[in-house]
């Protein structure tokens, strides 16, 4: 009986093995599970526009996002015209994105909401109603502790106070939430209305960036502090230094966290590095700080970026470059002035390197309150709205150093935002 | 009785202490009416021209009238003959006699018409709506609602009574538009105090400038205006009302005159309180369930959106005396209460904020005629003060729940109670002369300078500040009349002088407070004409154009405190305005008269002033649009039959576009020549009612009335771009209404009692986007007129 079983098993591979043969040598008949030589692209680009002017700091604006698999040179030039998600009515421009969703305290300002654009439609994923504390639209700074921990944090709406949620964002409910227990820093009235909050993993703390204002003279409160850095224990929320910065300087953005434009991240050393600026004589000044992997505090004696002018937002590249959004003060320093550029910096030379193209350094672009780049795969994507054209799209390889042609936009439209989207299966 | 005492008692007191120069002046007017063998015709009617006051001639033709000075139109008829006109100037005892030619048509029954002031207004060389409120003053409406049904006019409500409103004329609208009130800016009356509030009972009719407004409203008005007239009766007459209905609502309003006997003095007080709680029911609104664990959908009503109104006047004044025409001073008080449920969308819900405001005012009208000189001049002051109050640092749902909140309502800042005063004072004067009946020159000024005196209660880290709009506006205009007024031109200049000192600089990047110079005169031109022609009755023809400047009101250019953030940056605008319109009326029986009145416009505007919707902010805010042309076409056609059906159809086509090819940058506009987003450009109006008379008494009447208004949908922002299906509308509206004014009298005492239903089928209506407006409603209204 075992032998017949055998020979059955035996005479069964034979035939599957033979019928498979005859398959392969039947040449014309294809492989009907070939292997596919490229992988499939897991991820698209929301590109988010404005069309009336540059948008961010409340500027009311309309803005649209179209979604593309890619932002390449090879495409018709980007139309909105019948395309794209209008997404005024739903979405502001201040957002949190991660993997496949976007994150955001709506107008109603009554709840925390994800949402998912897919098919030029906005879809409510989920929705949290607020509980003890609440967050006005687009006034707050955001770290992600892990993938799906979300921590939120703002002033209360005195700017007394430093108030926090963390956020499971599977389904937006609320894990905890509390009051930082920082005191308002000496000489001030107020806190800044967001702060920056970033998260390092090597360490496992959170880290809150904050400084106190106050009135000088008569009108708009001003910085009266240091900046300070609140280091958090992200269990417990308890604050565990809290220190002033030795550098005179605050962070390039206070007041609407990072939902525009990023301006602190931690490199694949774990050194954390964040952009700031001070008043000098001449103007402002930019600094890019560095806290050490093994520190709490910044390095005094560091500054990545020596020179003039000031920094907008940075995208880290890996390794020890960056790309940064910087502003030539001398070219104009409004919102919409031309004078923003791309620059690479070496964040251990601290070379900072214009951006070029076919040797020529590209144009300056216009709009401040944005970050119009995005990184993937040691790639950096970015927009220009150069004046007298159209907006063009440019594509920086980090591994190269070399510098390609995007995509280009119909002219009229100002870019906003560009953010790597997870597609969804 | 009381009534009687009352009366002993004031003219005791006007005995006393008033010396003469109150006396009423007479001039008699007398003369002979004959037919055209010079023979007196007995028993002929001398009627002054839309007076009720004439007389007859005796058995010898002869008639006398007494009349104050001023010019008049008087109209010679009798039976068998055909009638005569004359317009006389009186500044003495005046002889004018008349010749009737004999009529050849055999006469079943005289009929006696004379041109209303409508009609007159319709007339004149301007595109213009007048309308008459005499049968609307019967039910609970408000002037908004009255206005919203002429042709050509749009009022976009965000909610129910008291509620924010844009009144579009012929495609401008917000702030393009400026209200007067007897010549004199609205705002005067308080910032607060508008079509809503103002008591009906106190109102003539309604003005309605299209476009082109005539020099004598020293307005920088762009897109048009709204004067609303004023009773001006020569009698005593007391009107009282009292309405009620859904959601709360009631409303009084009061008005009336007293003619101190053998004097000229007059008394007019006014009253009206209005009040709502707005509780309309919400439909499809998110409100949290704690079962299900997510927001649902459901109607919910509104709970936090009463509105009070009150206004007071007491004018008294002296007319058709020696040293003055009209000399007449008056005090005002109005009070708003108003809570606040939405911000700018409906997502917004507020449970606590309020704004409160109150003004005072003090005016002087003077009016007189030297020969062939006229001169008026009016001087008011206005103490006007609002507070917003913003102290609950709560968050509420459309259910009425609530959570803590970290900031106020509204802000999601600091409580806040945030004091505006906004002291107003404005100067008319103008002066015109006559050279000949043909022609006339006229001399315009007004100095309009409000302050914006911003201050916080509680709130310590709010600056205060004081804000100062002033401005400058002279015309001068000439008028000719030829061919028996056949045909009419005028012609005016205008110079605008805009002075502004801003001294607010917080949210600056909004603001655009960075952007200013703070301390700034600018100096603006305008011209225009207008023409009309009349060919025959049932055509004429008129046209006008004017190159206008609109300067920022201090509500655009400062805000107002709650939904509106300020634009310290905006720029005037600037429009060339064009109009076209033919109208007439034609009796073709003596049964039938049809009317119609048909205006086409093109207006090219620089520097559109347009209100921008902030989805993000739930706020709004004006902001300039570089060029927009708008042209469009609007008709209204009216038909009675025996005084007893009247139909009337209106419709309004617009179109608004974006000019500017290229922005500031050099860089192409997206936008350009796209439709521009966020108003209504096709829309109309069906009006139908029928008055039964003679009932069960004679002069008993029953009015029956319906309407229908349709407003075709729109898109919230620029329609070429983003997939249709992701873009926001403002859906289409139809909205029906259905009235019933049963009229009665007594005697000096005129009685109506009406019911009225608005919105009879109950449909969901938006003006703005997702502001809903309320559903069925059901008003009553009783109203008296002692005459």
């Amino acid at each position: 009986m075992r032998h017949f079983k055998f020979t059955l098993f035996a005479v069964l591979l034979l035939t599957v093995g033979l019928a498979g043969c005859t398959k392969n040598n039947g040449n014309d008949t294809p492989d009907p599970d070939p292997v596919d030589p490229t992988p499939t692209q897991t991820y698209h680009f929301d590109l988010w526009v404005a069309l009336d002017r540059h948008g961010g700091m409340g500027r009311d604006v309309q803005t649209l996002v179209r979604s593309l698999d890619n932002l390449n040179a090879d495409q018709p030039q980007i139309t909105f015209v019948g395309e794209g998600t209008e997404v005024n009515s739903i979405l502001s421009l201040e957002t949190i994105q991660k993997g496949a969703y976007y994150y955001q305290v709506p107008v109603s300002g009554d709840r925390f909401s994800k949402y998912l654009i897919k098919d030029n439609k906005i879809t409510v994923v989920a929705e949290r109603r607020f509980q003890a504390n609440s967050y006005a639209c687009r006034k707050y700074t955001h770290a992600w502790i892990d993938d799906n921990t979300l921590v939120i944090m703002a002033a209360s709406g005195d700017t007394k106070s430093i108030i926090w949620t963390k956020l499971n964002a599977t389904d937006m409910s609320i894990i905890a939430e509390g009051t930082l227990d920082i005191p308002l820093p000496p000489n001030s009235n107020v806190f800044t209305t967001s702060g920056i909050l970033t998260y390092r993993k090597s360490d496992n703390h959170l880290f809150y960036f904050y400084y106190g204002k106050g009135k000088v003279a008569a009108g708009k409160n001003t910085r009266t502090s240091p900046f300070y850095t609140a280091v958090i224990n992200p269990s417990t929320m308890a604050i565990e230094s809290n220190t002033p910065c030795a550098v005179d300087c605050e962070m390039v953005g206070s007041a609407y966290g990072e939902l525009l434009q990023k301006i602190t991240f931690v490199a694949n050393n774990n050194d954390l590095y964040l952009a700031c600026y001070g008043e000098t004589s001449g103007g402002e000044k930019s600094y890019l700080l560095r806290m050490p992997a093994n520190s709490t505090q910044f390095d005094a004696t560091y500054n990545g970026y020596p020179n003039a002018g000031k920094l907008i937002s940075i995208e880290y590249l890996g390794g020890n470059q960056i790309i940064a959004y910087a502003r030539d003060d001398s070219k104009g320093t409004g919102i919409d002035a031309f004078s923003h550029y791309y620059t690479v910096i070496d964040l251990q030379s601290t070379v900072s390197t214009p951006v070029k193209y076919n040797g020529t350094q590209l144009p300056y672009s216009s709009g401040r309150f944005s970050s119009r780049m995005a990184v993937i795969n040691h790639k950096a994507y970015f927009g220009i709205d150069a004046e007298g054209s159209n907006p063009k799209l440019y594509v920086y390889d980090a591994q190269t150093g070399t510098t390609s042609k995007g995509a280009e936009m119909e002219p009229g439209y100002y870019f906003e935002q560009i953010r790597v989207v997870d597609n969804l299966p | 009785m009381g009534t009687r005492y009352f009366s002993l008692i004031i003219q005791l007191f006007i005995g006393i202490l008033l010396p003469s120069w109150v006396q009423a002046e007479g001039i008699v007017v007398s003369g002979l009416v004959k037919d055209n063998q010079g023979k007196p015709i007995p028993f002929a009617n001398v009627i002054i021209e839309q007076t009720a006051k004439g007389c007859s001639t005796d058995t010898s033709g002869h008639y006398t009238l007494t009349l104050h000075a001023g010019t008049y139109t008087l109209i010679a008829s009798a039976v068998g003959f055909s009638e005569t006109k004359q317009t006389l100037r009186l500044q003495s005892d005046t002889v004018c006699h008349f010749v009737l030619a004999e009529s050849a048509v055999d006469l079943q029954s005289v009929k006696v018409t004379a041109k209303t002031s409508e009609t007159q207004l319709k007339e004149s060389a301007y595109a213009v709506n007048a309308l008459n409120i005499q049968s609307s003053v019967n039910k609970l409406v408000t002037l908004n609602d009255i206005v919203d049904h002429s042709a050509g006019v749009k009022v976009r409500r965000q909610g129910g009574v008291g509620s924010d409103y844009d009144l579009s004329i012929n495609g401008l609208a917000g702030n393009s538009i400026r209200y007067f009130i007897d010549g004199v800016p609205l705002d005067a009356k308080g910032n607060d105090v508008g079509l809503d509030n103002i008591p009906l009972n106190m109102v003539e009719r309604v003005e309605l400038y299209k476009g082109v407004v005539p020099a004598h409203l020293s307005s920088d008005a762009l897109g048009g205006a709204v004067n609303i007239v004023t009773k001006r009766q020569h009698s005593n007459y007391l009107d009282a009302s009292l309405g009620g209905g859904s959601f709360h609502t009631w409303a009084g309003d009061l008005s009336g005159q007293y003619i101190v006997p053998g004097t000229s003095l007059a008394i007019r007080p006014t009253f009206g309180i209005h009040t709502s709680q707005n509780d309309y029911l919400m439909r499809d609104v998110e409100v949290w369930d704690e079962t299900q664990d997510k927001y649902i959908l459901t109607d919910k009503r509104r709970f936090h959106d009463a509105f009070r109104s009150i206004y007071a006047q007491l004018e008294t004044g002296v007319s058709d005396v020696k040293w003055a025409d009209q000399f007449f001073v008056s005090g005002s008080f109005s009070q708003v209460h108003k809570e606040l449920q939405t911000g700018a969308m409906q997502n917004k819900v507020y449970g606590e904020a309020a704004r409160h405001s109150q003004a005072w005012n003090l005016s002087l009208r003077y009016a007189k005629r030297w020969n062939n000189l006229n001169t008026r001049f009016t001087a008011s002051h206005t103490w006007d003060l609002s507070e917003t109050i913003d102290t609950a640092y709560r968050k509420y749902a459309w259910d009425g729940s609530w959570i803590a909140s970290s900031g106020n309502e509204i802000r999601h800042k600091a409580k806040s109670i945030r004091l505006y005063k906004r002291p107003l004072t404005v100067i008319s004067a103008g002066i015109d002369y006559d050279f000949s009946h043909s022609h006339n020159l006229a001399l315009n000024y007004m100095m309009n300078r409000q302050e914006n005196n911003r201050s916080d209660k509680i709130d310590s880290e709010f600056e205060p500040t004081n804000d100062v709009v002033t401005k400058h506006i002279v015309s001068l205009t000439y008028s000719q009349r030829f061919w028996e007024d056949r045909f009419l031109n005028s012609f005016f200049v205008k110079d605008y002088i805009n002075a502004t000192s801003i001294k607010q600089s917080d949210n600056a990047t909004i603001t655009g407070a960075d952007l200013i110079d703070p301390e700034a005169v600018k100096n603006y031109w305008g011209a225009g004409w207008g023409s009309r022609f009349t060919l025959i009755e049932a055509f004429s023809l008129k046209a006008s154009y004017e190159h206008s400047v609109r300067l920022p009101l201090s509500r655009e250019l400062l805000g107002n405190g709650t939904t509106i953030y300020p634009n310290l940056a905006l720029q005037p605008e600037m429009s060339n305005n064009y109009n076209l319109g033919w109208f007439g009326t034609w009796t073709f029986h003596p049964e039938h008269t049809l009317n119609y009145e048909v205006n086409g416009f093109i207006r090219h505007v620089q520097n559109y002033i347009r209100a921008n919707v902030s989805e993000r902010e739930g706020m709004m805010q004006y902001l300039n649009e570089p060029a927009i042309d708008i042209k469009g076409v609007d008709f209204d056609l009216g038909y009675t039959w025996r005084q007893a059906l009247q139909i009337a159809v209106n419709g309004s086509w617009s179109d608004a576009r974006d000019l500017r090819k290229y922005k500031t940058d050099g860089n192409l506009s997206a936008t350009y020549r796209n439709r521009v987003p966020n108003r209504p450009w096709l829309f109309g109006n069906v009006e139908l009612s029928y008055t039964f008379r003679n009932l069960s008494r004679l002069k008993d009447q029953l009015r029956v009335g319906c309407s229908h208004q349709w407003i075709h949908w729109y898109y919230l922002n620029w329609e070429a771009y983003g997939t249709v299906a992701s873009k926001a509308q403002i859906p289409t509206q139809h909205v029906t209404d259905l009235d019933l004014t049963y009229s009665w009298e007594s005697g000096r005492f005129s009685y109506n009692l009406s019911v009225s239903c608005d919105n009879l089928f109950n449909k969901l209506v938006y003006d703005n986007y997702m502001l809903q407006k309320p559903g069925r409603a059901i008003y009553v209204k009783f109203r008296i007129f002692i005459n």
